[in-house]
């Protein structure tokens, strides 16, 4: 008995099965309240169904079809793309340097962190009402430092082209403390032996970074770049509390316009759902071809 | 001196960053003491004028904040430490093994995360309502477990580590778990944290989560408290903003303290120990 | 050694969050199912309903029933107080849970299906085209309850019914008044009294109150909300939907000279810049920067706050428009609840026995909060008309089809044309042609006659 016990033991001590055994936990889980809703929403895609579920007519791809004669959504995508590849390169660039700069942990470099930090913890709410007022094209207090300061009357939230700069730019405001956390802590792992060993051959700070700062934090670096994709092309919360998609559907997300559709006034479901599946096909594709690039660097 | 003088530039995009960082916390922080007048008056003001604690009296007799505060808490504790362990694990495994089937696991792990949580909420709560996990909290936390986010995360903590760590493990014959948690999880605490700030961070400010899986008043969370002044047609600033920063303060003193934990040079000193 | 004890924290930490989550799931278990948690909470509040008890005929057994709705902000405060007032005083037993919550739809998308949602829920009277599946009629109320149809207004119970059924009972009328700043009116040389009275006037008396230095507008129209739009672009052109002959409807955008004619005015009041490009107009009027403007009766108590001298009178004279929202049961209800949510209804406008008309929560609704009443007895109370704003904006029951907003109160998608509206006034205000752009809103409004009527509903 005793010996059989140690035979299951040392099976699963083996490295190879250890692994299963490792991510059993999170597979179930995920298994169950992810992939199931997921392959149920697919189901819901093919439905005409209003607001609620078990009233349903079996519709097929129409849906789908609709979907690429909405130019409404066509516009969304637009938006979409255009957000994203924007915010998250900047996104990523001053996650970069602020890290960099902000690594040792020094008094006035904690302090700065925690100030960097401070926005993550105002919810999307909070968020949403303070701008609108702070930027309110009348009562706002920026706009009014703006013209103070002689740049004329700005309209922040009302002006096409402009608003999609506002929204990036509080995105950027939201997240980027998150982005330079993550990367710092990345970095404090770097062992310091490698330093000294680059001191010794005379590297300077610049090349330090880049030869190994940078190559050490890949993996975080490739986290936050694939989760900044992902989460990019999929916001919804700022839209939603800060310009509602206008002016003119200028900033009008695609999840924007999804959520709308399902669950504002009129609600279509199947079609809501329908709409996020070519989000969810176009984000898989992003994740494989980065998902790919990743594996093939940290090889 | 030289390279005293090369930290200027430095210093001055670290203060106007903060700047701007602050400038809109600092006015919502104000704009809890302003009557709600004050607040939308022009011209407009940055400091009170005329200063209040009516929002925060407000805010008291409104919601059952202390109610509202333990959901807040056992909702967002609760979550997050069984899934540091789950996801740890799970991102260990991606990060450290080589197994059949990792990179498909990994994918479909990762699709998790790219559907709208609008979209799969309604298949969602039908299940959790099967599961007979609805309006308790078992419901709020079980799902909200596991998370590809966070295996992701953890993923890359781990592959960051130095390769020889598990083989000198190994040799000195500790087992697979033993590795995992003594050798590896204490060299990427600083990760740890991160993760445990965000993740509590994320469930204290979650709105639609909590609204969906539960139906009672009893079980409301902070977050869902402060919308209720967030109207439709009337927006209560003040009251709003009295109560974002009282919901502001338990996170602000979670990360304080977490700062601690950011250690430096953690990995060298595992390598030599 | 250190390390294993970390460890061994972690773990135990865990083990206890589980078991400690899980000591409290079982508590709130244990009235999870909507018929156990009555009973359950039935308990509690039978002894204090006791004392009320003032009428000894009526037995009833104690019961709580769950009442949603989406009425955050101030005008919750004064629900929570009424409901309150109701769960101690009332002789039946009942107790009301209200639960108030931005995100109502979501809430009832996920409950509706599976039987949890409260029986008792709020929303706007077009609405019941939308839930009509999860509604019960409650024609039943004018027996079960000292209600009677004939009072209330006619025009607002047109919107309660569907197929002749009655699904709601009037809540609440939206509708939309003029608002002038008499103060700004001076300060341009106008009469602080005179309103005004057409279109013309309006963008006259709004270029002479626009001062650019001082940040002030004379016009406040709202740029994309369709509610807002249409109180003016109605008056000017009637319903967007109406109904014709033989059960089909029309759609009246294309070509419509008196949309247009509107659509070019209000396009002119923007160019000049005496209207904001913004929607966040009412912090501006509370601010005292607008000095016409249209919306609903929750702008003026903000407006009272903080010290606006203004007057609020019906748009250009004409009978005011908007929507009803009403009070609906689910079929989520048992009979008794169903029974306990009518007789909570029947009090929000008889209150108890003795109550006077302006204390009951339909007059507290109207004389506090300022809605107009769809409610007669309390429109004809000397408390109601003696309040000068709600007399000035009282509903004539002459004329049938005031009350209802955009399309006749029958289309079934009717919601969704406001969108359709605020799309089309925001597409006009950024450039694009005004043809186009009803062009446009035909198709949208004609694809909305398809879907909620039938393929062939159209009329050609």
């Amino acid at each position: 008995m005793g010996k059989r016990i140690q035979g299951i033991r040392s099976y699963w001590n083996k490295p190879y099965h250890a692994a299963y055994l490792f991510i059993l936990p999170a597979a179930i889980l995920l298994l169950v309240f992810n992939v199931i809703p997921l392959f149920a929403s697919f189901y819901i895609s093919t439905l005409d169904i209003g607001i609620a579920i078990d009233k349903a007519t079996f519709v097929g791809l129409d849906n789908y079809i609709e979907a690429l004669h909405d130019s409404r959504f066509l516009n969304s995508i637009k938006v979409t793309i255009f957000f994203t590849a924007v915010e998250v390169p900047i996104q990523m660039v001053m996650g970069l340097v602020m890290s960099a700069l902000l690594t040792k942990n020094t008094f006035t470099n904690k302090l700065f962190r925690s100030i960097y930090f401070l926005p993550i913890i105002c919810s999307a709410t909070a968020i949403g009402i303070m701008f609108q007022i702070i930027l309110h094209s009348n009562v706002g207090i920026v706009t009014y430092w703006v013209r103070m300061l002689g740049f004329g009357k700005i309209n922040f939230l009302y002006t096409p082209g402009l608003t999609m700069g506002v929204v990036i730019a509080v995105s950027l405001w939201r997240t980027f403390g998150i982005s330079t956390i993550i990367l710092i802590s990345a970095m404090q792992n770097v062992p310091s032996d490698y330093y000294e060993a680059a001191y010794i051959d005379g590297a300077g700070k610049v090349r330090q970074f880049f030869s190994i700062t940078l190559p050490c934090i890949m993996p975080a670096f490739w986290f936050l770049l694939m989760t900044r994709v992902i989460g990019s092309l999929q916001v919804f919360d700022l839209i939603y509390t800060l310009t509602d998609g206008g002016p003119n559907f200028t900033t009008e997300t695609l999840v924007a316009y999804v959520y709308t559709k399902a669950f504002d006034r009129g609600s279509r479901m199947g079609y809501a759902t329908a709409m996020s599946e070519f989000l969810f096909v176009f984000i898989m594709i992003i994740t494989l071809i980065q998902y790919y690039v990743m594996s093939k660097t940290e090889d | 001196m030289k390279a005293k003088l090369m930290k200027i530039p430095v210093y001055i995009l670290f203060i106007t960053l903060a700047l701007i960082m602050l400038i809109p916390v600092v006015w919502l922080l104000f704009g809890a003491f302003k009557p709600d007048t004050e607040i939308i008056s022009y011209p407009p003001t940055f400091f009170p004028h005329a200063f209040t604690l009516k929002n925060f009296t407000k805010c008291m007799q409104r919601i059952d904040i202390l109610r509202y505060m333990v959901n807040s808490i056992v909702f967002s504790i609760g979550t997050t430490i069984p899934a540091i362990l789950v996801n740890s694990l799970a991102g260990y495994a991606f990060a450290r093994y080589e197994f059949k089937g990792k990179d498909i696991i990994f994918v479909i792990f990762l699709a998790t995360m790219m559907i709208p949580f609008q979209v799969i909420m309604i298949p969602e709560f039908l299940e959790i309502h099967m599961f007979g996990m609805y309006d308790n909290y078992w419901g709020l936390i079980v799902p909200k477990i596991a998370s590809a986010y966070w295996i992701f995360m953890m993923r890359s903590a781990f592959a960051g580590l130095p390769k020889e760590l598990e083989e000198a493990a190994r040799i000195d014959g500790l087992n697979e778990f033993g590795i995992y948690s003594r050798i590896m999880i204490p060299l990427i605490k600083p990760a740890i944290v991160t993760m445990i700030i965000l993740s509590v961070n994320g469930n204290w400010n979650d709105l639609l989560w909590p609204l969906i899986m539960t139906s009672s008043s009893k079980m409301r969370t902070l977050a869902n408290g402060l919308a209720m002044f967030v109207g439709v047609r009337t927006i209560e600033y003040g009251a709003a903003f009295a109560g974002a920063s009282i919901s502001l303060i338990p996170m602000l003193i979670l990360y304080v303290f977490g700062q601690r934990y950011f250690v430096e040079g953690q990995a060298t000193s595992g390598l030599k120990g | 050694m250190k390390k294993k004890l970390v460890l061994f924290l972690t773990m135990t930490m865990v083990t206890a969050s589980l078991s400690a989550c899980g000591g409290k799931a079982e508590q709130t278990n244990a009235d999870a199912p909507a018929a156990e948690k009555t009973e359950v909470k039935a308990d509690e509040t039978a002894s204090e309903d006791k004392g009320a008890d003032t009428t000894a005929e009526v037995t009833a057994e104690p019961i709580t029933v769950d009442f949603w709705n989406s009425w955050t902000g101030s005008d919750g405060d004064v629900l929570v107080e009424k409901v309150n007032e109701f769960n101690s005083t009332n002789p039946w037993g009942i107790t009301i849970n209200m639960d108030i919550t931005p995100e109502f739809s979501e809430r009832l998308a996920t409950t509706l299906p599976t039987g949890d949602c409260a029986p008792l829920i709020l929303s706007g009277t077009g609405d019941r085209f939308r839930y009509g599946d999860y509604l019960l009629p409650i024609d039943d109320i004018w027996e079960n309850t000292s209600l009677a149809e004939a009072d209330f207004n006619e025009n607002a119970m047109d919107c309660c019914k569907m197929d002749g059924s009655l699904y709601a009972v009037p809540f609440q009328n939206s509708l939309y008044y003029m608002y002038w700043n008499k103060d700004l009116f001076e300060k341009a040389g106008l009469d602080p009294e005179a309103p005004p009275k057409n279109f013309d006037e309006w963008a006259e008396y709004a270029s002479k109150i626009t001062d650019p230095d001082a940040n002030v507008y004379g016009s406040g129209m709202f740029m994309s909300y369709g509610c807002h739009q249409f109180c003016l672009m109605g008056v000017e052109g009637g319903w967007a939907i109406t109904k014709a002959d033989g059960g089909k409807w029309n759609v009246n955008f294309k070509d419509n000279e008196n949309y247009k004619k509107y659509l070019e005015w209000m396009k002119e009041v923007y160019t000049k810049g005496d209207n904001p490009m913004e929607n966040e107009i009412d912090s501006m009027f509370k601010a005292g920067q607008i000095g016409i403007m249209v919306n609903g009766p929750w702008l003026a108590a903000g407006a009272d706050e903080a010290g606006i001298n203004y007057g609020m009178c019906k748009v250009f004279g004409t009978e005011p428009r908007g929507d009803v929202a009403g009070f609906f049961i689910t079929n989520s209800a048992t009979d008794e609840e169903k029974l306990a949510c009518e007789r909570f209804i029947q009090w929000w406008y008889t209150g108890n026995e003795g109550t006077a008309i302006e204390d009951t929560g339909v007059g507290v609704w109207s004389l506090k909060i300022g809605f107009p009443t769809a409610y007669n007895p309390l429109a004809e109370s000397d408390a109601y008309k003696s309040n000068e704003r709600l007399s000035a904006l009282a509903l004539d029951s002459t004329s049938k089809d005031s009350i209802w907003i955009i399309t006749d109160p029958d289309f079934k998608g009717w919601a969704e044309m406001i969108g359709t509206i605020g799309t089309l006034a925001e597409s006009v205000i950024y450039d694009t042609p005004i043809d186009e752009a009803l062009e446009a809103a035909q198709a949208e409004a004609e694809e909305l006659v398809k879907t909620y009527e039938g393929e062939d509903a159209l009329a050609q």
